[in-house]
């Protein structure tokens, strides 16, 4: 078990998802897709999110980020 | 043993240069020039002293092999092209000098008995320690058991990077923006920790050194370098605990959250 939290990693999250390829994009996505709204709430994990969603580019990453959990208005 | 590194160091030069601001703009002259001409002219010079300078150590002397004094010849063909490069040479070879020094005046200040291995130098080696490694490196030159190459080259390598660095980030600071400077070269300045180790050495521990600040800022810059490999092998250490770097916390407890929501 980890003590702790790491206010490091959510930058090196950051720029994997800046400096990846498209397949790879996906596979984040479909990784974080379940968790996005507890990721969302965390202190660091927010500016991760938010670096994601300026990164994606194919229609289905977004409908596979947002259609399950948030209902967007 | 013929080889005196302290004066190779400059801190006690020949008689015939006692003046030490002459005897270094001479030698940073003839290092922008080549070793061989300079050691060719102050061969000369030295003729009837008989005896060699510090600095004709750095290649051939007129004497060839009657000449009692050690000669480093692998510096004499080595390219200058410019003065960063003449500068991380000289470092070298004065470290090179220092760890000499330290190797004939023996194991002074360093107790006990320490099992050296090439992982010590390459963990020493991240963290740039270069003071402890060549502390180590004196202790680790007395015992002939071990093989010292690998360990020589690393120390180097380091002490090389650190010196061109250096120097670059002098000039990076000097040219940055005045209204933005800490912006500037923020990751260039502050991930110091780790330069000088090449991604091989790291390959097989990228998820452990994420949780590190300049083991993080490490892995950003091999990522900035746009290079497929480095980028492939970092994507597939990372992605299984994708979730878990980008919160900072074990997923498990993100997960137990998301169900309590």
């Amino acid at each position: 078990m980890e003590i702790g939290s790491d206010p490091f990693g959510n930058y090196l999250c950051q720029k994997l998802v800046e400096y990846c390829e498209d397949d790879q994009r996906m596979m984040i996505v479909e990784k974080v897709a379940p968790d996005i709204v507890t990721i969302s709430l965390n202190m660091h994990g927010t500016r991760a999110i938010q670096k994601m969603i300026e990164f994606l580019n194919l229609p289905q990453q977004v409908s596979l980020l947002f259609d399950d959990d948030v209902q967007i208005s | 043993m013929p080889f005196d590194s302290q004066k190779l160091l400059g801190s006690r030069l020949g008689s015939s240069f006692s003046n030490p601001d002459l005897a270094t703009t001479r030698r940073l002259n003839a290092m922008g020039k080549g070793y061989s001409q300079y050691n060719d002219q102050v061969s000369e010079d030295n003729a009837h002293a008989g005896h060699c300078i510090p600095f004709q150590k750095y290649g051939t002397c007129h004497r060839l092999e009657s000449c009692p004094y050690f000669h480093n010849t692998d510096f004499v063909h080595a390219p200058f092209s410019n003065n960063e490069v003449n500068r991380a040479m000289l470092a070298r070879n004065q470290l090179q000098a220092a760890m000499l020094s330290n190797a004939s005046v023996g194991n002074l200040g360093y107790p006990g008995s320490i099992a050296f291995n090439s992982a010590h130098y390459q963990q020493m080696a991240a963290l740039g320690n270069l003071a402890e490694m060549k502390q180590l490196a004196a202790f680790n030159a007395n015992s002939p058991s071990i093989a010292n190459f690998d360990v020589d080259t690393a120390i180097l390598n380091v002490a090389l990077n650190q010196y061109m660095n250096n120097s670059s980030a002098t000039v990076k600071q000097g040219s940055s923006s005045p209204h933005n400077p800490k912006r500037a070269n923020s990751i260039d300045q502050e991930g110091n920790s780790f330069i000088g180790v090449s991604f091989e050495d790291v390959r097989a521990d990228i998820y452990p050194l994420c949780k590190d600040q300049h083991g993080c800022r490490y892995f950003q810059r091999k990522l900035e370098e746009q290079i497929p490999a480095y980028r492939d092998a970092i994507f597939n250490a990372v992605y299984d605990h994708f979730v878990e770097l980008m919160t900072g916390e074990p997923v498990f407890i993100a997960r137990k959250s998301y169900c309590q929501c």
